[in-house]
């Protein structure tokens, strides 16, 4: 490998000199027709330009008024403002006058704007997010320009100016809602009091109260939000890749600063979004009704979603694209139904988007172009429409109550707002409404005038649809803390015990508004009775916490569970991470009781975590009496971690803890052996050094005997280690897992030790594991550099050392040199310069084949899939790269891959804490509470950590992707590479789509052992359960296809090569469901179950109809039995019914 | 919660101040006929939305460098003011706790080394009944306490932040002022009905008079000048405010004379009828523009924090901002010249 890290480079300086006169920038053409001739429609659809520049610029975002004029915000002076620059961002009204689609008059309503990413036109004017400051504009002249403008709104963080604050619409009922991403921290002094959000998250404002409050927080980019028909709400991510998310009332997302706790989106897996509507009205085909639309601005299209229920939320399924483009610089980012029911699409127009990762002054950027496109369907006529600002009140009711175009009901709303509150109120009550939802259309209506008919609406939550019975339950919740309407509380009593889990969802966040002692033990009842999704005991988790004083005051005072169930108790007492009521809990398990294993694990946890040392003696007695595995298991393990994060002991004698070193069970034996020497029991000692002693012992034990002896530390340790370090009889592993310990006690012996033993590194042992240990320990890492300045280490070796200190978040800069001078090492050169990264980039585009490229990405030494997803599948330490292609410069993918930390993704910040023993973890938090931080870290491993434990918790300025991982490659595979991940996203063979192929497989290793029973059974044998089945992941090409030749094989008896993948599927109903099946038939046999399934003998391509008898996730096992096949094979879900299960 | 000594001194004190406090614009400052301003100040603006909002109209700072007279020249301000901030200073923070927020405010103070600090705060903590007014992990618990504790904070937290300014802004620093928020309005259903507030304002009031006294530092009540009263009833509503807190532009202008007379500047001709009186006020606007570029720019998690590495680089832009400020400010000394000769004139 040594050799090869040079080549890559001295080809560069090679290269270099060929093409230096070609510039870095390869600038789509700008004309409109250019982008016309590349965009993808789907069948019947029109597009055509409705505005462009110099009208409109760097559109962000819009929306229609009542009028039926298009408000667009555009902002050339996006990302950053320059000294001396004016303030000089558009507020243009479009309108279409004569009805062919085409914007044919134009208004500048204001141009002294900075970055604007937010208008909604209304209450006489418009509302403009203008960076810090929401305002209000007027024009109150007549003349079609602001000429008033007051600051409504102030406070709201700049910290980056594409997460400022953005995304207004019009709630139905009549409020205004907006939202910020992850970077802002909003501070607004409101007549109610301040109003902080820090962190992403929606706030909503109603304009006559002045009121704003958070509605829900998290999402890193939370750049799309849309309404369903009943009122429900939906957001996207432009950064969070879970698709559509279903948020209510208090719940926190991804990225949620500080969060202990958060919801999932509904599709993970999916591309950064930004817009969101619901596609809908008469003139668009009718499959598309009720579709989710949602811009993938970096692959050039947009996406769709449909919803169904499920549980107290949604279930969200990709749908079909609605658009697609070939053209680098379309970035779709706002998408809206216009009034003649076309669809409207804002377009950013830029090659370049983002600032974090592109300099701000990059000369690529556009700042001067803009566009908006019209998709319509020729072959339908266009929408009935009417102005909503021409309407009488009779007319305008009746839009806001029956029209079906959900857009003259949206622009009704806001018109309905200007108008004499008793003229409409009576215009509204005049029709008589049949459905729920025009009655909850007519409640909404109240709202919008601030007038809520609470009679209706307490009606609606009787109704009987279950979505109307929470929209009426909705509508309340805005109110309910005004204090002004009686009997609230047995509304939310009622909702609470719903059938539906849905309804229980917003009673419980109904009555987190509600001042009532009694809130939380209404809300526990609805945990009952249904099955608990997420999302419903997340809103219980919550109003546990929020109004914890009620409860556990009432609890205190009583000296009693305040609940009529010691479950509820449980989960009360666990939300809020307190041990009310443990010894009750503790002794249902000792009698009994609770026996079940989730909730022994889950009360273990919760005593772990809050118990007394008092309960940590009820615990070990319990562990002591039980005969389950399992059960020990979860009382040891708590006890750990009592240790480790809050330093407490079990009261009482710890001895007992010694009876478990009998135990048969590795993971019992092992955690009871690491108690042992934290809890300093000496006794454990020999029996511990006996492991050490035996070759034949168990890694696992022998790795929990070296923690236990180095906790246990002492000068019996000491001598012990550095005994068994110094023998000649011990090899090498072992050695270097006792250097490992020795370190945290005698760090500088330890790395004498260490050089000693890696300068004779024997034949076929890495030194990786070794050197990765000093570098993770900042005395360790010092005691390392200080003993190599003695002395040489093999250059092979220095090598790795270097690569290993080269990505380290901790930057050791010292280890490094010394790591250099002792290999007698070049510094490791990374960068290219400008004439070498224009020569590569020619070369990529030139010479680079994507399809070498893939097989190059998928190698296992490079390690890529383990880390980046490309779509729905693979690792999730680094960004998804499904559309990295479409939305990257090429020089960025060169030097991401070159240099990992020169740029790095947001949300992908390593955070780096360093603990006071020198230690240090480095990688994502998960979540944090008072007491604790839990970090995921390279290896997707999750650390917990006590806070008591740290010295410093910073921002690492490095990557995690390692340094160097593409240097093992010729220089011909590395262009592939980057050609690769070029085309990903862009239109073609290497964008995802939306057919279901199965792309998440297990495979089973060269070699597999296997139960001897091939003659026997055949193929069949791989669907037996078998012990020595050690299934691993693999991952499906982004084309959906397996490459045979990838595959390992399992099994070769005399020639007969086995290769086995396993997949699974979900059956939402039983029945026959159709799966296409392609790849050379011959060789591949198919098991649903144990079940061979029937495929045809020849061809190489098949839809297969199979019976699925049950439903819910079922494997599928497809043996490939064939001599030296070549090409791929596919599995295709058709029917709509059956789901491939992409995710973990 | 445990009672500070100086602050059992202060509730004494209040007993013997209640007779006072009834006339209007009492200045307990112990030079009580020197006039405020000396020529060449510096002058730093702080405090929440009041005077972060002040900036984009420029009434405050208009009436205040005329009111001085054309013997004062050379005034120069900066308005420091930030939504939603506290005596903590929780709205200066970015990503970390409060303690930054403090942290920057230390530095811009160190940076501006100003002669003059006008304050104020206090209405966050009156609009925040049960509950917290501030995240400063010390004290969040009580800020959500009882009015008594809450207020106890507050006035601790005040007393530090006073000190921090004097320790940063160093020798320079002639004089404190702290400022009575004003009275919140009543403009009616369906917003807010500030009765009671008012009544907690006008105890804040008491105890910031008290406060200033204390430490011997200017006080300005324009909780009294703008028709607070003890009983929180009725303030006339003149709709100086869009919403009961917010003043619009021609609030501004009235605050701005009470504040200019609570100094002890005459009233007289500080109105903005004239047009270059608006053209004073208009400059200002665009220096105050500029310096929000300057000093609280936009991406500053690239230029400054931790993602300076990688967009770093453009920080190098923002110095920039300063000879356009200065630029403007030459400007603004040049319109106030001749408005204050030609007053003078007339």
């Amino acid at each position: 490998m040594k050799k090869s890290v040079f080549i890559l480079f001295s080809l560069f300086i090679t290269l270099g000199l060929l093409h230096a006169q070609r510039g870095l920038t390869k600038i789509p053409d700008t004309s409109i027709q250019a982008q016309l001739d590349a965009f993808i429609l789907p069948d019947g659809a029109k597009i055509n330009l409705f505005a462009s520049e110099p009208v409109v610029r760097n559109p962000i975002h819009m929306n229609w008024d009542s009028k039926g004029r298009l408000w667009v915000v555009g902002s050339p002076l996006y990302p950053h403002i320059k000294p001396g620059q004016e303030e000089s961002d558009q507020l243009v009204i479009l309108e279409d006058t004569t009805g062919d689609g085409v914007a044919d008059k134009h208004t500048v309503f204001a141009d002294d704007l900075h970055i604007p990413t937010g208008v909604l036109p209304g209450d006489g004017g418009v509302y403009v997010a203008n960076s810090n400051d929401v305002l209000f504009l007027k024009d109150t002249d007549g003349d079609g320009k602001a000429d008033h403008r007051e600051v409504i709104l102030s406070g709201f963080g700049t910290e980056d100016t594409h997460h400022i604050v953005h995304t207004f619409r019009w709630g139905p009922e009549g409020m205004m809602w907006l939202n910020q991403s992850i970077y802002i921290h909003t501070h607004l002094d409101t007549p109610y009091g301040i109003r902080r959000l820090l962190g992403g998250g929606m706030w909503h404002y109603r304009p006559e109260t002045r009121r704003s409050e958070v509605f829900m927080k998290g999402l890193v980019n939370p750049w799309g939000h849309a309404f369903d028909e009943w009122g429900q709400s939906f957001m996207t991510d432009g950064a969070g890749g879970q698709g559509i998310n279903f948020v209510y009332p208090r719940s926190v997302f991804v990225a949620s600063p500080g969060a202990p706790r958060r919801v999932q989106g509904l599709n993970p897996g999916q591309p950064k979004l930004c817009g969101l509507e619901v596609l809908s009205g008469s003139h668009i085909p009718e499959h598309w009704r009720g579709a989710l639309a949602s811009p993938d601005f970096r692959g050039h299209r947009i996406k769709t979603y449909r919803l169904s229920d499920k549980g107290s939320a949604y279930e969200s399924r990709e749908y079909k694209e609605l658009l697609a483009s070939r053209h680098g610089a379309f970035r779709p980012i706002d998408v809206k139904m216009g009034p003649d029911g076309a669809i409207y699409v804002a377009d950013l127009y830029n090659p370049i988007i983002q600032h974090g990762e592109v300099d701000f002054r990059d000369p690529r950027r556009d700042h001067k172009h803009g566009r908006i496109w019209r998709i319509s369907f020729p072959a339908n006529p266009p929408a009935p429409f009417t102005k909503p600002a021409e309407m009488n009140s009779n007319a305008l009711a009746e839009a806001l109550l029956f029209s079906e175009e959900n857009i003259v009901r949206e622009l009704a709303t806001a018109e309905l707002r200007t108008r004499k509150p008793d003229e409409m109120l009576s215009a509204l009550n005049s029709f008589p409404l049949k459905d729920d939802i025009h009655v909850v259309r007519r409640v909404w209506a109240t709202q919008a005038l601030n007038q809520l008919d609470i009679g209706l609406a307490k009606q609606l939550t009787k109704s009987k649809s279950h979505k109307a019975r929470a929209a009426g339950l909705r509508a309340i919740y805005y109110d309910a803390s005004n204090k002004k309407y009686k009997n609230i509380l047995s509304i939310a009593e009622e909702a609470v015990s719903d059938p539906s889990p849905h309804v229980r969802l917003w009673g419980v966040s109904l009555l987190a508004q509600l001042d009532d002692p009694r809130t939380v033990a209404i809300a526990l009842r609805a945990l009952e009775g249904v099955v608990v999704d997420d999302f419903l005991d997340f809103a219980v988790w919550s109003i546990c916490r929020e109004h914890r004083d009620r409860w556990v005051n009432e609890m205190k005072t009583k000296g009693e569970n305040p609940f009529d169930s010691l479950a509820k108790l449980l989960f009360a007492s666990s939300a809020i991470g307190e041990p009310l009521g443990a010894d009750q809990i503790l002794a249902s398990i000792a009698n009994g009781k609770i026996k079940d294993d989730q909730k022994v694990w889950e009360v273990a946890n919760w005593i772990a975590d809050k118990g007394t040392p008092a309960h940590l003696h009820q615990l070990l007695g319990l562990a002591q009496k039980t005969s389950s595995v399992s059960h020990q298991h979860a009382y040891l393990n708590a006890m750990l971690t009592a240790k480790k994060i809050r330093k407490i002991n079990p009261s009482g004698s710890l001895d007992s803890v010694l009876k478990f070193l009998q135990s048969e069970n590795d993971t019992v034996w092992s955690t009871a052996v690491e108690l042992a020497g934290l809890w300093k029991l000496d006794s454990a000692r020999s029996n511990l050094e006996a492991i050490l002693k035996q070759t034949d012992s168990k890694q696992v034990r022998k790795n929990a005997a070296i923690n236990s002896l180095i906790a246990m530390g002492g000068e019996k340790t000491r001598e012990f280690f550095d005994e068994r370090i110094q023998n000649p009889q011990v090899p090498y592993p072992l050695k270097s897992m006792l250097i490992k310990g020795q370190m945290k006690i005698q760090p500088i012996l330890a790395a004498r030790r260490a050089v000693m033993l890696l300068r004779n590194l024997p034949e076929e042992q890495e030194p990786n594991d070794l050197i990765a240990a000093f570098i993770t320990n900042k005395g360790a890492t010092q005691a390392l550099t200080k003993e190599l300045q003695n002395g040489k280490l093999p250059e092979d070796v220095a090598l790795k050392g270097m690569q290993l200190a080269e990505s380290a978040p901790t930057r050791p800069e010292a280890l490094i040199k010394a790591l250099q001078n002792a290999g007698g090492l070049k510094p490791m050169k990374m960068s290219l310069s400008k004439e070498e990264m224009i020569a590569m980039i020619e070369r990529v585009n030139s010479k680079g084949n994507a399809a070498r490229g893939e097989s190059v990405y998928r190698r296992e030494n490079l390690q890529c899939i383990a880390c980046h997803a490309i779509g729905e599948v693979g690792g999730v330490i680094g960004p998804n790269l499904v559309s990295i292609g479409a939305s990257a410069p090429v020089d960025y993918l060169i030097e991401s891959l070159l240099e990992p930390s020169k740029k790095i993704k947001e949300g992908y910040h390593t955070n780096l804490i360093t603990l006071k023993n020198g230690d240090s973890y480095a990688g994502g938090i998960l979540s944090e509470t008072d007491t604790e931080v839990v970090i995921r870290d390279l290896t997707g491993k999750q650390n917990r950590i006590a806070k008591t434990d740290i010295t410093s918790q910073t921002i690492s300025p490095v990557s995690l992707m390692p340094v160097g991982l593409t240097t093992q490659l010729r220089e011909d595979e590395f262009v592939d590479l980057v050609r690769f991940m070029v085309e990903l996203g862009k239109e073609g063979k290497f964008k995802t789509t939306t057919q279901r192929f199965a792309r998440k497989w297990d495979v089973l290793p060269v070699n597999s052992p296997n139960p001897g029973t091939i003659h026997h059974y055949g193929a069949k044998m791989f669907t037996q359960e078998f012990d020595g089945y050690v299934w691993r992941p693999f991952y499906a090409m982004v084309g959906g296809g397996i490459p045979f030749e990838e595959v390992p094989v399992a099994l070769n008896r005399r020639g007969d090569k086995y290769q086995v993948l396993r997949t699974q599927v979900d059956v939402v109903k039983i029945g026959n469901h159709k799966l296409r099946l392609k790849g050379n038939l011959g060789d591949l046999n198919l098991f649903l179950g144990d079940q061979e399934v029937e495929i045809p003998a020849g061809g190489d391509q098949a839809d297969l109809l199979i019976d699925f008898k049950k439903a819910g996730k079922q494997n599928l096992l497809v043996v490939v039995n064939g001599r030296g096949t070549n090409g791929h094979f596919a599995l295709e879900a058709l029917s709509e019914d059956l789901r491939v299960i992409n995710t973990l | 919660m445990k009672m500070p000594s100086y602050l059992f001194y202060l509730k004494v004190l209040f007993c013997a101040f209640v007779t006072l406090s009834s006339s209007l614009y009492a200045d307990h400052h112990a030079k009580t006929s020197a006039s405020l301003f000396q020529k060449g100040d510096r002058v730093a603006l702080v405090g929440g939305g009041l005077i972060e909002r002040a900036r984009l109209n420029g009434y405050m700072e208009a009436t205040l460098s005329k009111a001085a007279g054309s013997k004062v020249s050379g005034l120069k301000f900066r308005n420091l003011g930030w939504s939603g901030d506290t005596v903590f200073n929780d709205a200066r923070s970015y990503f970390g706790k409060p303690k930054e927020g403090r942290d920057r405010m230390a530095k811009i103070i160190a940076e501006w080394k100003p002669n003059v600090v006008f304050l104020n705060y206090g209405a966050e903590v009156v609009l925040s009944k049960g509950v917290p007014w501030t995240d400063e992990p010390s004290v969040k618990k009580g800020s959500a306490g009882d009015w008594a504790e809450s207020v106890d904070i507050f006035l601790e937290g005040y007393q530090k932040l006073i000190e921090l300014i004097r320790e940063n802004a160093g020798d320079g620093l002639r004089e404190i002022v702290v400022i009575a928020p004003p009275p919140l309005e009543n403009l009616g259903e369906p917003l807010p009905n500030h009765q009671g507030t008012n009544q907690r304002m006008a105890k804040m009031c008491d105890f910031l008079r008290n406060f200033a006294s204390t430490n011997k530092i200017r006080f300005v009540d324009l909780f009294t000048a703008m028709g607070g009263t003890n009983s929180g009833e009725k303030v006339a509503a003149q709709s100086l405010t869009h919403d009961g807190l917010h003043f619009k532009d021609y609030g501004y202008q009235v605050l701005a004379k009470h504040l200019a007379s609570g100094l002890g500047y005459a009233k007289e001709s500080l109105g903005f009828s004239d047009p270059l009186s608006q053209k004073l006020k208009d400059t200002i606007v665009e220096k105050n523009r500029l310096f929000f570029h300057r000093w609280r720019p936009a991406n500053e998690t690239y230029l400054f924090l931790f993602r300076k590495h990688e967009q770093g680089n453009n920080a190098k832009e923002i110095p920039q901002f300063d000879p356009i400020i200065e630029k403007q400010e030459v400007e603004i000394e040049k319109i106030r010249d001749q408005l204050l000769k030609k007053e003078a004139i007339n």
